[in-house]
């Protein structure tokens, strides 16, 4: 009885980490079989198409959907489009017609690289079925229609049985995904919070643990866009889940800002820090209890109970410390202590907000709709599309004159699948490691796929042997694509196995045809590789520069776009990129560890100026006093333009005049306690700033401390 | 009803428009039926959707090409 129960929790554990693995395995496998089934019984000549989409287009970590096929289909008509124009126009012209190809196919790479998700996989597929049928339409330019229709049919096909054999077939629960995920993530702020608070962690276990949660804000933005079109349940909940991730950067970023400030305040040896660590400790023990990962909603409700109990305990005890320590009356140690004690009440109130709207993510009703308008800003660099556009271009440009150049028969080859790659390259974060396992996947997709028309097809008889002898190959195939880390290489190996071996009915067995196109294809694959990884490379110092100066680019957008959903745009910004640095391969080099800093002390400073320019526009502020403020938020915007000891100290002495003006409009009599509580806030954020340019173990003071060095240098470093 | 019908002077077959009929009257059902809620008592959705969607073009194919 007891080696039963064991082995019944040992299957729950195997179904949990692999389980799912093995059904995406057999799920895309049978799709894969059923589109090459479905495409010689309706006798499209090219089944090997319809099998090369299912693998392009099924992917294990977001469920796929009937309606993200929509923009699969979109693309590749739109592609069909592009290359009937194309042969239309320029059938008779091949330099013509490979540039019109090649611009296309670069169009379609900037998209792929631009957008994300299934709006970039329509763009892949744009440009490879252009190249697909372009290409074979150029040397029989009057069949053309009908190879355009019967392309469309295989492409659409392969992604129609890709969505309907995932959708319905085990399908993994776009709800179920995003509670897990939201799960995870309350789970891993509140120990990230735990953490810092008790000093356990080290600076790096931090910010490994940031990363993480970067990772979680863009992986539950992308399955909510594409729950959005698929799961009614969902969609009814859309709004809930926005607020969470919006609530869960501001508080996130609330608490990065006052454990610096606290920092700061400890290693100077100020009195408020001494005060503050009482309380700090305290929010440590609510937290504590609270924290250990409320997975029900009645647990969440009782931990944002305790933490607006808290919020009532926290002014007590601010009262006290205030009249305790008399040191605290001060003009310096106040505004520490006032600042440290805003952020602490912002966090709070942050705090409260988020498991408030994480206990309630189940309930029906969908809360109150909130002021701004909630939307997730993601942060593509157009010049790092643009970039990915011009390699493609170029790429197919090259090969396109090799093939003019000298006449190769398989030219027509090389060039699809160069389409083919440069699409996928230009869509992958890393392009370095995508090109790298690209080329492994195509080289073993070769092999095998030789060694299959070599041994086994010759022996093989009927369609039934044909999917038995195809399935474990396949599986291979999708098993490494299940690891996140190996996709590119599962699929390529998948993608060149298919292409090479050309199922078809009636069956052609043509084993020289494969060698011969195999080298042309993988050429193909290789050389646009090259051409991205030569040519401007995204992990060259070009891009380190261009990157840490976007970051920057965040403060002054902070200090100057209109400020309606500004600060969900400034947070999404930072979150996108901390993301996209995670994703890369040397997170522990030098300069990301450098790039990484950036973005934390941007979203510290960013988002005090925003704090400054919300609560400036709510008060009523003398014409002089309003010119300080701007100033300062001025010279911070220049500061981040061009970093240097100058303009450092020109934007702390602005902050510092801004501050005392402050000060002085506050004195005034005049003044309700309405407005004196605003320009106190006003205060705080422009003393956190103060605090976090004086502070000379960020990036900040590293890249503009010493007042000789030129900006030159500065952008070099950075 | 013919079988085929000319767009710009290639034929279609007549299936593809009640194919994209039934996408647009399944998308207009799939939304209904979430606002009420009933796929909460549907054990598939996924497959409970696919079946209504399949349901719909088999009746206008049907009767399309009666």
């Amino acid at each position: 009885m007891r080696g039963v129960l064991a082995l019944k929790q040992e299957v729950a554990v195997w179904g949990e980490t692999e389980g799912w693995r093995w059904i995406f395995v057999f799920k895309s496998a049978l799709a894969a079989l059923l589109a090459m089934w479905l495409s010689m019984r309706f006798q499209l000549d090219q089944p090997r198409l319809a099998m090369i989409t299912v693998f392009i287009v099924m992917r294990p970590q977001t469920g796929m959907i009937l309606t993200k096929s929509l923009y699969r289909i979109g693309g590749t008509v739109a592609g069909i489009t592009a290359s009937f124009l194309l042969v239309t126009l320029f059938a008779q012209e091949p330099v013509l017609f490979l540039l019109g190809l090649a611009l296309w196919v670069g169009l379609c790479t900037v998209g792929a690289a631009f957008y994300r998700d299934f709006k970039s996989y329509g763009c892949v597929l744009a440009g490879y079925s252009a190249a697909l049928a372009g290409l074979q339409a150029v040397p029989q330019p009057h069949e053309f229609f009908s190879l355009a229709v019967t392309r469309l049919s295989e492409v659409a096909l392969g992604v129609l049985c890709a969505g309907v054999v995932s959708d319905i077939i085990f399908p993994r629960r776009l709800s179920d995904q995003i509670t897990t995920n939201v799960q995870n993530r309350y789970g891993q702020f509140m120990t990230f919070v735990r953490s810092s608070l008790s000093g356990t962690a080290t600076p790096t276990e931090l910010s490994a643990m940031q990363m993480r949660m970067a990772d979680n804000v863009i992986a539950l933005e992308s399955i909510r866009n594409a729950a959005f079109l698929e799961d009614p349940e969902v969609r009814s909940r859309d709004l809930k889940l926005r607020r969470l991730n919006s609530e869960f950067m501001a508080a996130s970023t609330t608490f990065y800002s006052f454990h610096q400030l606290l920092k700061r305040l400890k290693k100077n040896a100020t009195p408020a820090g001494e005060v503050l660590s009482d309380i700090y400790d305290s929010l440590g023990q609510v937290l504590e209890t609270t924290g250990a990962s409320p997975r029900s909603s009645d647990t969440a409700r009782v931990a944002a109970r305790r933490i607006a109990a808290f919020r009532a305990v926290l002014a007590r005890k601010v009262k006290q410390a205030k009249a305790d320590v008399p040191t605290l009356s001060d003009a310096q140690n106040r505004v520490d202590f006032d600042t440290a004690i805003e952020l602490l009440r912002r966090f709070l109130h942050e705090l409260h907000g988020y498991t408030t709207t994480y206990a309630t993510l189940s309930a029906r009703e969908q809360g109150p709709k909130p002021p701004d308008d909630i939307t997730f800003a993601t942060y593509t660099d157009p010049v790092a599309a643009l970039l990915a556009g011009v390699k493609a271009f170029v790429s197919i440009l090259l090969i396109g004159a090799f093939w003019i150049a000298s006449a190769w028969p398989y030219g027509a080859s090389a060039l699809s699948f160069a389409a083919v790659a440069s699409a996928l390259f230009g869509s992958v974060p890393d392009q370095y490691r995508g090109v790298r396992h690209m080329t492994i996947g195509h080289g073993s997709g070769y092999v095998v796929a030789i060694f299959f028309a070599y041994l086994i097809m010759p022996s093989l008889d009927g369609f039934a042997l044909l999917s038995a002898a195809l399935l474990p190959l396949l599986m291979i195939g999708s098993y490494i694509i299940t690891c996140p880390r190996w996709i590119a290489i599962g699929t390529g190996y998948v993608v060149f196995f298919c292409a090479m071996l050309s199922p078809a009915n009636p069956m052609v067995f043509n084993p020289l045809g494969v060698v011969n196109e195999g080298t042309a294809a993988l050429l193909g694959t290789v050389i646009s590789g090259l051409v991205f990884m030569t040519l401007v490379p995204a992990t060259g110092a070009w891009f380190k520069r261009r990157m840490a100066g976007q970051i920057r680019g965040l403060v002054v957008m902070a200090c100057f776009d209109p400020l309606p959903g500004l600060l969900n745009r400034f947070e999404g910004g930072t979150y996108d990129l901390l993301h996209k640095l995670g994703s890369t391969r040397h997170l522990a080099d030098d300069q990301n560890q450098r790039l990484v800093a950036w973005i934390f002390t941007v979203r510290e400073i960013g988002r005090a100026v925003i704090h400054v320019r919300e609560d400036a526009a709510m008060v009523q502020m003398p014409h002089l006093l309003s010119y300080r403020v701007l100033g300062s938020i001025r010279s911070t915007a220049r500061l981040f333009r061009s970093l240097s000891a100058h303009h450092r100290e020109e934007t702390l002495d602005s902050v510092t005049i801004a501050m005392n003006a402050i000060r002085r409009e506050m004195g005034l009599d005049s003044r309700t306690p309405h407005d004196k509580e605003i320009l106190r806030r006003l205060l705080s954020s422009l003393h956190l700033i103060r605090t976090a340019l004086l502070d000379d173990e960020t990036v900040l003071a590293a890249t503009s401390g010493l007042p000789n060095q030129t900006t030159e240098e500065i952008v070099h470093a950075a | 009803m013919p079988r085929e019908f000319s767009l710009l002077d290639a034929l279609m077959p007549t299936l593809f428009l009640v194919f994209l009929a039934s996408v647009v009257l399944q998308t207009v059902l799939d939304r209904i039926m979430g606002r009420w809620g009933v796929y909460r008592h549907v054990w598939h959705p996924p497959l409970f959707r696919v079946s209504i969607f399949f349901c719909i073009f088999s009746i206008g194919g049907l009767l399309a090409l009666r």
